[in-house]
Order: C-alpha cells, then structure tokens, then sequence
C-alpha cells in the first residue's frame, strides 16, 4: 500500500506554476547571484566578527 | 545573536534590525559602549501618525520602517524603575537614548537562520524585480517582523475581511515554526491600523536561498513557494483583488 499522501491545496486549480530558471523568475535569479547574495554574503562574514567585537564592549 | 552597528554602512539600518526583532516581541539586551551599560528592550513606545510622519520627511522613500512612526522604545534599565523609555527622538528627553545603543543581543531560537538583516535587504528587490508589481506612487510603511506560524494563523482564523483566496492560501499553506512577516501600508492606511500587503518568509530559510519567501503577493497575484511538498512555485491571480486588512498584533499589544 503506497503511504503517499496527496495534497492538494485551495489555489492549485487556479494556479500556474513558475518553473525556475525561466522567465520572469530567470531574471530574479540572475539578480539575486549578481547583486544580493554578494551583499548577503559579506553581511554574513561581518556577523561572524560580530561576537568577537561584542567581546570587547565592556557593559555593566 | 549579537549584532553591532559597525558592522554596517548606514547605522539607520543597524536601527531598523533591531526595531524589526523589538516588533517581534523579543526581550533584547541593548549595548551602549560610550554609556558603560546596557538596558533590556521589551517593546516600543506609542504609534504616532504615519500620514504626519511621511509628511515631515524631506524625501518619499519607496518603504519606510515602521520604527519612524514610534519615537521611543521602552525599556528596563536596572538603574532606574522599570518601564523607562529609551527616545528613538532628539526632541524626547530620556536617560539615554537610541543613538547611545551601538550593539545588542537577541535570544534566538537555533534553526532561525534568516535574519531580520536579511528579510529587510530582500524584501524590496523582489519589487524592484517585477517578481511583483506594487503601486510605487506612494511611500509604504514597512513593519517587518517574526512569529510563530501557529500564532499567525490562529489570527488568520479571526481575519474575516481579508480576501477569501488570500486567506485560505495562508491558511493551507504548511509552514516552518517560525516566520517573518513583511506589512506594509500606505501611510493613511497605517493609521487605520490596517496594511495594503503582507508577505511571509520561512525564518528557517538559509540566507542564500534565492526563493526564501512562502508567499508574496500585489494587488492583483499571489506567487507562492510550496517549499514543503513540491518545490514548486505557483502564481495564483487575485480575481477580486486585496482588501485592506488588520495588522498583524499578536507580537505586541497595543494600548494607546
């Protein structure tokens, strides 16, 4: 007996399904790899100094 | 996690992270280096006018952080009693005030990957992408914030204005434990306590994700990512259009 359970939602019927890497998601895509995710990833390293610079915030 | 505002070009951006996990109804441990001492913030002052607060500005940004609207944050400071406020505003005279805070400290749960950094960096290019067409006439109000799914929907069962498609596609959708919500509103709309959009992204993405979202939508679509079962993406038309609909309170309540 196959345990696959089938899902289906509510807006499935009206739905059209974007497939990646074409069309209009093709150039969002091409954005994202250029221009965000560079900016992601230096965001990214600077957190990782983050801890050792919260080390010399002296607080009390 | 601990953020510091060094670590970014514009400091306003530095403050719209931390009013983004205030809005969030986390306990936030403030830093304040020059100060020699740190306060615990637990929510945000009164909301003022977003129509006044648009109006005074020089410029009309596309989105304008939420925080602009609020010129305090309430604090504990454990030198004083509690409940002080921290002036986000120059003409507000407190102790201390938000420029004093130059790092802070968010308890986290550990699979929270998405950063409140992160949503606010995305948010806007899938507009400026065409992923999705908002009205840019006008200067939105942006409130972006996280919360548990559970707690989301349950609002969304009491949501009954909000557009029939719209609502049952957020209710159907599955959704990680925790989520970040973008809002955002005219500014008149604001006022209303209402909002004009609301997109939703799972906070357990990796930041690196192209497709981080959950569900995000205009006037006249929805695009939807099923990151649970199929890994697809559906455009979903919104025949009837968005009604404005409440904004979302369940983090922070508000009583004035």
């Amino acid at each position: 007996m196959s345990k696959e359970v089938k899902v289906q939602f509510s807006f499935e019927k009206q739905a059209k399904v974007l497939e990646k890497g074409s069309g209009k998601l093709k150039n969002y895509e091409s954005y994202f790899e250029k221009s965000i995710l560079p900016e992601i990833i230096e965001i990214e390293k600077r957190k990782i100094t983050a801890k050792d610079k919260a080390y010399q915030l002296r607080v009390s | 996690m601990v953020i510091i505002r060094d670590l970014y070009e514009d400091p306003s951006f530095f403050y719209d992270i931390l009013y983004s996990y205030v809005e969030s109804g986390i306990p936030i441990v403030a830093a304040m280096h020059t100060k020699s001492h740190a306060v615990t913030i637990i929510g945000h002052g009164p909301v003022e006018s977003a129509v006044s607060t648009v109006n005074a500005l020089a410029t009309r940004p596309t989105f304008l952080n939420a925080r602009h609207c609020s010129r305090s944050l309430v604090i504990n400071n454990d030198n004083y009693l509690p409940f002080q406020h921290l002036a986000a505003d120059e003409q507000m005279q407190t102790i201390h005030n938000l420029n004093d805070v130059d790092g802070f400290v968010v308890p986290l749960y550990e699979k929270m990957y998405l950063a409140a950094d992160n949503v606010l960096k995305i948010y806007p290019k899938w507009v400026a992408m065409n992923l999705i067409d908002v009205k840019v006439a006008s200067t939105y109000i942006s409130r972006v914030f996280m919360t548990s799914s559970r707690s989301y929907k349950r609002s969304l069962a009491k949501a009954k204005s909000m557009n029939p498609v719209f609502r049952r596609a957020q209710l159907d959708l599955p959704m990680p434990k925790f989520i970040w919500i973008v809002e955002l509103a005219e500014p008149s709309v604001y006022d209303r306590q209402q909002a004009n959009y609301r997109w939703i992204l799972d906070a357990t993405a990796n930041p690196r994700e192209k497709y981080s979202f959950l569900l995000i939508h205009d006037d006249e679509k929805m695009i939807i990512n099923d990151r649970a079962y199929r890994d697809k993406i559906y455009e979903v038309p919104l025949s009837n259009g968005i009604n404005q609909f409440s904004l979302f309170e369940n983090n922070l309540g508000r009583y004035l």
